[in-house]
């Protein structure tokens, strides 16, 4: 069946096996308890979150982060395909914008999660302060998810030419590099938050949102390499994935200890500052942050640089979570930087809720349950053209 | 040869027309709505409606504040008795004020204690400190939908019926002077301050210098109820007023000036 030029391929669904749809249904199931989960948000209140006065953000803005961060990777192989002419990776490119369009669904789908009124929301629309950056934060992330659609819909329609790819990655390369930086301005541009109002904020947001995305983009290809037959990707595509990533991994180190030298230089240290690095690097959060740098950064960067074990397809994809990880852990610790200790320096602890990780678990296993339906009504193999 | 219009035509035409015209015409009443709604009755004043609270601004009026930190002895009455003003959520963690205890010779808010138990101690010095109703204030400025603005008479209120909740604007206050209300909040029935409305949950609230009091002439409750008068409230546009000749007598400071949020509550040693 095709509608639009887009082929809807059913009988790929109908001969899906009994493990295919115990997977949906398992994912189902999660959904169905983070919705029940968010109705009792609604009716009580973010009370039922972890989050309190002082700790104002949680794990809805830390996995908005993440997933901003995620939308990047896809599109940026995508656009070194076109710009670039990196072949290698043209078989990865309708999948690559596939999860671009889902990550940015899912940043998305968390911020009507964390606010307190989510029904009043049209006021974004109605009445837009444009001193304020979330108002741009808005805009970019809803334009880049119409991109990341209409690319898809270009590659999977089979409308695709080399110039109107070309022209497309012109216009979606810039919109994703403004999603990363505008989220990071958010944080950034914020005075009151000492640890936060540095210039840095942006590209360290970027080169870690690429290195994440990379790496999820790497795990899922290698997952649909294997428990699919009609995929087939090459061992040379994922080296030169691995090297890449262990690139950007090498800047986003470089960043960190540019921020970690500013801190704490003798002449350069300032009390507001290394007290709140302290809670990452001695204090409380020091086993999330500490093994973030060293577990989650410097080790999978020195697997990932030497030829030999960057090969290994184990060692890729092991490395490639730790990265994933990583980026996790990193973007809770730019909240503990933030929240840890308020402007006035009072002190503030930070534990999820259960009904919180439903919620969050449900909006990861939505974006899951739409790649897994896509991998078989869509063609996403891509043939050179 | 004249072209003649048929009566069907006739009669299409002037169901288009008509149609259009009552289209039309609910659709500017809507705008209209919405226009009062946003200008009229978001910018200019605390939001009338179903949820008036406030009175109008006294015209040619700049609210501040001083607060004499030699004279303050922690007693924490002005929390107390703001708290039970501005009907605050009885189980909130927050109080509009803090009281920061700090070593004398030091100002250290990271190692000031707000939870002291005894207060006037002599090796301490108290600074209470709440919205500073900033004239450059970040938390408005970084509002995405314009639900909190600055008045007239300078003192920055919210549109608790405007508010999404995102506390963007808590992230954005150097003094962490506004606070959310994670839940409904609880103020028993007999407690009710009927001048000031009740949040409802999901919304961002803080300190109005009392906007319900100052601006009937009456003094802010903290100020009122300062056991050794420390605070002194008024008209900064009024050189006879107390905070205007305070200023002019004594060396004053505020904090973190360093921001340029340029606050409008003093302190004097």
């Amino acid at each position: 069946m095709r509608i639009l030029g887009v082929e809807l391929r059913f009988n790929e669904l109908k001969n899906a096996g009994l493990r295919y749809w115990c997977f949906v249904l398992a994912l189902l199931i999660i959904i169905g308890v983070g919705v029940y989960s968010y109705y009792l948000q609604l009716k009580y209140g973010l009370i039922i979150t972890g989050m309190r006065d002082i700790f104002t953000w949680g794990f809805y803005i830390q996995n908005f982060w993440l997933f901003v961060g995620l939308a990047a990777g896809g599109l940026i192989i995508y656009s070194g395909v076109n710009l670039f002419g990196a072949k290698q990776f043209m078989p990865t490119n309708k999948i690559a914008v596939l999860q671009a369009a889902v990550c940015v669904l899912l940043a998305m789908l968390f911020i009507p999660i964390d606010l307190g009124n989510p029904q009043r929301v049209y006021y974004f629309l109605l009445t837009p302060n444009f001193d304020s950056i979330f108002v741009f934060d808005a805009a970019v992330l809803n334009l880049y998810f119409i991109l990341c659609i209409i690319d898809l819909f270009v590659l999977l329609s089979g409308r695709a030419t080399h110039n109107l790819e070309l022209g497309l990655t012109i216009v979606s390369l810039p919109t994703a590099i403004g999603i990363h930086s505008i989220t990071a301005w958010t944080i950034g541009l914020a005075k009151a938050r000492e640890m936060w109002h540095t210039a840095l904020m942006a590209p360290i947001f970027i080169s870690s949102a690429v290195a994440s995305g990379l790496a999820l983009l790497i795990i899922m290809l290698l997952i649909i390499r294997k428990y699919t037959d009609e995929y087939k990707f090459e061992d040379e595509m994922f080296h030169s994935a691995g090297k890449l990533l262990a690139t950007v991994l090498l800047v986003d180190l470089f960043f960190l200890l540019s921020e970690i030298l500013t801190t704490y230089w003798p002449y350069s240290e300032t009390p507001g500052h290394s007290m709140r690095l302290e809670i990452l690097t001695s204090g409380r959060y020091s086993p999330f942050f500490l093994s973030e740098i060293f577990i989650f950064g410097i080790l999978p960067f020195l697997l990932l640089w030497y030829p030999k074990t960057r090969k290994n397809i184990t060692v890729l994809t092991v490395s490639s979570i730790f990265v994933l990880i990583g980026v996790f852990l990193k973007r809770f610790a730019f909240l503990g930087l933030g929240f840890g200790i308020n402007p006035l320096g009072h002190t503030g602890v930070y534990v999820p809720t259960l009904p919180e990780l439903a919620i969050t678990m449900a909006v990861w296993a939505i974006g899951i349950l739409i790649v897994t339906i896509s991998i078989k009504l869509f063609d996403m193999k891509t043939e050179p053209h | 040869m004249t072209s003649k219009i048929t009566r069907r035509q006739f009669l299409k035409m002037l169901g288009i027309g008509g149609a259009s015209l009552i289209g039309g015409s609910y659709a500017t009443q809507l705008r209209v709505r919405a226009f009062e709604e946003v200008y009229k009755v978001g910018k200019e004043s605390v939001a009338r409606g179903p949820h008036k609270y406030a009175p109008e601004p006294i015209p040619g009026t700049k609210w501040g504040m001083v607060i004499d930190v030699k004279a303050c002895i922690g007693c924490r009455t002005c929390r107390e008795a703001c708290f039970r003003e501005n009907n605050i959520d009885r189980d909130a963690s927050f109080r509009y004020i803090k009281v920061l205890q700090m070593e004398k010779g030091k100002i250290e808010f990271e190692h000031a204690d707000t939870d002291y138990t005894e207060i006037n101690k002599e090796e301490y010095w108290y600074i209470p400190i709440q919205c500073m109703q900033c004239e450059n204030p970040p938390c408005v400025q970084g509002c995405p939908v314009t639900a909190t603005w600055k008045e007239v008479d300078g003192i920055v209120v919210i549109d608790y019926w405007k508010c999404i909740g995102c506390r963007y604007c808590i992230i954005n206050c150097p003094y962490w002077a506004r606070h959310f209300n994670w839940k409904e909040p609880r103020v028993p029935p007999e407690e009710v301050n009927p001048e000031v409305p009740i949040r409802p949950k999901g919304v961002v609230e803080k300190c109005t210098f009392c906007i319900h009091r100052t601006r009937k002439g009456r003094e802010p409750a903290c100020v009122e109820s300062c056991p050794v008068r420390a605070r002194h409230f008024g008209d900064l546009n009024d050189p006879e007023s107390p905070v205007s000749k305070i200023l002019k007598e004594r060396v004053p400071f505020r904090l973190k000036e360093e921001l340029g949020t340029n606050p409008k509550i003093w302190y004097v040693g």
